[in-house]
């Protein structure tokens, strides 16, 4: 096992110390995501936010977030999943690797605005706490978002505060459901299957309904729950808000 | 002491051995299920009736056996004169007492640590012949086990699994041979079918289901392309000792979504083939999906009908396509008679009077990606379907979607996925899934059961009038045969990606069921 650690750290050397370092760090990054459509999309979905897979994209491993661990992960496969062990050579393994943590956005980046004001607008004018949850105080309606620094970019932050439709987790589709005596459930779908659906309200509680029980059921998968913030901020105040979402970064040291 | 011995030889007496003849006469045993899709035929439907729509509702759990594996359950175990032989993903497999679920006996098998399976170690099941269990591995391997006490009689190579072969198939066993289909698809194999003795594990036969130079079909790759060509044979096929030929289904061509690579029709992928039992020799084969570029293996159960069809008796081969096409062939010959979807398709305008599909234009994967329905998972896949000669309706799960189809390019290396990009579902459209009865004269659909989720369960008629089925979520259900009304519903709490059996036990009928990672088993209180 420390054999093979060993050879993983040369091959990351090499890749890093040879005189066309740089050139080569560049055909790394284009096998890495060439590799990664033809070995790793058809589960992990071409741009790793996941399918039959897990989503790749946020920067956490449940297998282990270390170049060693992701190395093992790849090789080996995972047993009792679908995850296949692999024949690819170390260094296509390394260029998988390190598309993956390109995917994880765990590069940071600089932006301009100020978090503690942000915070602010969290709480007050923007009103997102009231369905968004940080560190336990918050809503349920919506995304946690203790950690959403680590699993998003900035640009994709602010896309999700203007056009909040343009992408909505599954977890989250807006259903609408009216039970024989005509009471209206309204809320977010958390389950489904053939006979039932599971329900958080918008007073935040929680119902199992059978489909059999119900007079009309709708689940709005193209429709949030959550406004457009398009003309609530200045420009300004969306930066503030933006590096205050960025700045929610799990911690290195308590990674699971 | 000695009455207790006498006492056990009787016991032991009344389980005979699996002789050829016995299967062949599968279906005057309702009590035992001896091959993977319940004869030779491979209608998947239990002549018992002890259970039936009149009492279905009181169904309970007799027993369940817990597996301890973390690999999905694919297998349909075998039932005879009251034991039950099943295997455990990947490879182990135990006996149990078919009434209470208690072990006889169980084997282990250590696998290399590296093994290419594309979609998990599975396993669907074991033949058996004799005294004698037969499974193939994930590390391409054949066992025979002895049936008393799981002992290893012998162990022989199939193919290479460090190139990416594996067996996930149960095999079948007919006359003194056993059947073996070979997966690997994903990888670039070249797909075949084998044959091996019984008694010795010698191989008598194999059929490449990709023809090599100078055999007929070869024309049909362009380059060197069939080297690599797929169509493995993953799923079991059927047999029909008059006509002495063995059906069976080949998977798609490798690489899966980029036909660049391999120009022609790509012979006999996609296809049924129908080999001489004796020599693995083609007597015929029939391809569904010529060319295929969106991943839709024909490894579907070739389920065998005598019946008439348009005003003359034939031996038919009723066959529910991944291509969302339910087929009918002659069985004899080859010849195509119908073809008609069973679920939303617009990848074909229609199925020419040879059978060939008339694709519509741009329907190909495409580097921007190209939206077609079915997905590539198809309007149905490997999932055992059902004829019920009482109602004469094909009962099928099934899938309804669309997926965008990318194509990229396929380097292959030998081991690894060769794939030729991938495809992506619709987020906010998954679909959804349904069991559907299907009149096979017709090609029309009597009945549909709408799920929720797409199934991945294989179907069960009864001579109850029942048809049992299952959901993603676990949901393990009994239709009417008939009209499709749900009668009994148990919650098993795990996917449910088998096949149902039916047997009897001390004269009491049992229907058995792998969910999640168990079995469960239902009788009447």
């Amino acid at each position: 096992m420390i054999l093979a650690w060993v050879r993983v750290w040369l091959v990351i050397l090499l890749l890093h110390l040879t005189a066309d370092g740089i050139a080569r760090a560049q055909d790394d990054e284009c096998a890495g995501e060439r590799l990664f459509r033809l070995h790793c999309a058809e589960c992990h979905g071409l741009d790793g936010q996941g399918g039959r897979g897990p989503d790749l994209t946020r920067g956490v491993f449940r297998h282990g977030s270390t170049d060693q661990a992701l190395y093992q992960t790849i090789s080996q496969g995972v047993t009792g999943t679908q995850m296949p062990a692999t024949s690819l050579s170390d260094r296509q393994l390394m260029q998988i690797v390190k598309h993956v943590r390109g995917m994880a956005g765990s590069a940071r980046v600089a932006i301009s605005g100020d978090a503690a004001a942000g915070g602010k607008l969290f709480t007050g004018k923007g009103g997102c706490a009231k369905c968004h949850m940080v560190r336990g105080d918050g809503g349920r309606l919506g995304p946690d978002l203790t950690y959403i620094g680590s699993l998003r970019a900035p640009t994709n932050l602010r896309v999700s505060i203007l056009r909040p439709d343009e992408e909505i987790d599954p977890a989250y589709w807006v259903v609408e459901a009216v039970d024989k005596d005509g009471k209206i459930y309204s809320g977010i779908r958390l389950n489904e299957d053939t006979y039932s659906i599971q329900v958080l309200d918008v007073n935040e509680d929680l119902h199992s309904l059978a489909k059999k029980d119900l007079q009309t059921l709708t689940v709005d998968k193209k429709k949030s729950r959550m406004p457009a913030y398009t003309g609530v901020f200045t420009a300004a105040e969306l930066d503030d808000l933006v590096a205050y979402l960025y700045s929610l970064q799990r911690n290195a040291r308590s990674l699971p | 002491m000695r009455t207790i011995c006498i006492a056990i030889l009787a016991a032991s007496s009344l389980s005979a051995q699996v002789s050829y003849q016995r299967l062949l006469d599968a279906e005057r045993e309702p009590g035992n299920w001896m091959t993977y899709s319940g004869s030779y035929r491979s209608q998947r439907h239990s002549k018992l009736e002890q259970i039936n729509s009149d009492n279905v509702a009181r169904l309970q759990l007799k027993w369940a056996f817990q597996m301890k594996t973390l690999e999905t359950v694919e297998t349909t175990p075998l039932v005879v004169d009251g034991i039950m032989y099943l295997t455990r993903p990947p490879n182990d497999v135990f006996a149990l007492d078919a009434g209470n679920g208690r072990p006889y006996w169980n084997y282990r098998r250590s696998l290399p640590e590296r093994i290419n399976v594309c979609c998990g170690q599975v396993n669907r099941g074991l033949a058996m012949l004799g005294d004698r269990l037969f499974m193939g591995t994930v590390d391409a391997h054949l066992v025979a086990l002895d049936r008393k006490t799981g002992n290893v009689l012998w162990d022989v190579v199939v193919a290479d699994y460090t190139k990416g072969y594996s067996v996930t198939a149960a095999p079948l066993a007919v006359k003194n041979e056993v059947i073996v289909g070979i997966s690997g698809g994903e990888y670039g194999i070249r797909g075949f079918l084998d044959a091996y003795d019984a008694a010795s594990g010698k191989r008598l036969w194999r059929f490449y289901t990709v023809p090599g130079p100078g055999e007929p079909g070869h024309e049909t790759w362009s380059g060197e392309s069939w080297k690599t060509g797929g169509a493995p044979t993953w799923v079991t096929g059927s047999f029909d000792p008059k006509l002495n030929l063995i059906y069976w289904g080949t998977g798609n061509a490798a690489p899966d979504w980029n036909g660049e690579v391999r120009l022609g029709d790509n012979l006999y992928s996609s296809s049924v083939i129908a080999l001489d039992a004796d020599t693995g020799k083609l007597k015929w084969y029939f391809q569904f999906s010529p060319h295929d570029t969106h991943d839709w293996d024909a490894v579907q159960i070739p389920v065998l009908v005598d019946a008439q069809f348009r005003g003359r008796e034939r031996q038919l081969m009723y066959w529910g396509n991944r291509n969302a096409f339910f087929y009918v062939l002659d069985r004899e010959t080859g010849q195509f008679l119908m073809g008609k979807s069973f679920v939303t398709q617009t990848w074909a305008e229609r199925i020419d009077e040879k059978g060939r599909p008339v694709r519509r234009p741009n329907s190909d994967p495409s580097r921007e990606g190209t939206l077609i329905s079915p997905g590539p998972e198809g309007g149905t896949n490997w999932y055992s379907p059902s004829y019920s000669p009482l109602t004469r309706l094909f009962y099928l799960s099934v899938w309804d979607f669309a997926s965008k189809f990318y194509s990229g390019e396929a380097p292959y290396q030998p081991g690894a996925h060769f794939f030729g990009s991938v495809p992506a579902r619709i987020r906010d459209d998954p679909g959804s899934g349904a069991v559907k009865a299907i009149d096979p004269l017709t090609g029309e659909v009597r009945w549909k059961f709408p799920l929720y989720s797409m199934p991945q369960a294989g179907i069960l008629s009864t001579a109850g009038n029942l048809v049992f089925g299952g959901t993603d979520e676990g949901q393990f259900f009994a239709l009417d045969a008939a009209s499709g009304k749900e009668l009994w519903l148990a919650n098993t709490g795990g996917v449910i990606a088998a096949g149902p059996v039916s047997y009897l036990s001390k004269g009491k009928q049992f229907l058995s069921i792998a969910a999640g990672s168990a079995i469960f088993t239902f009788g009447l209180e």
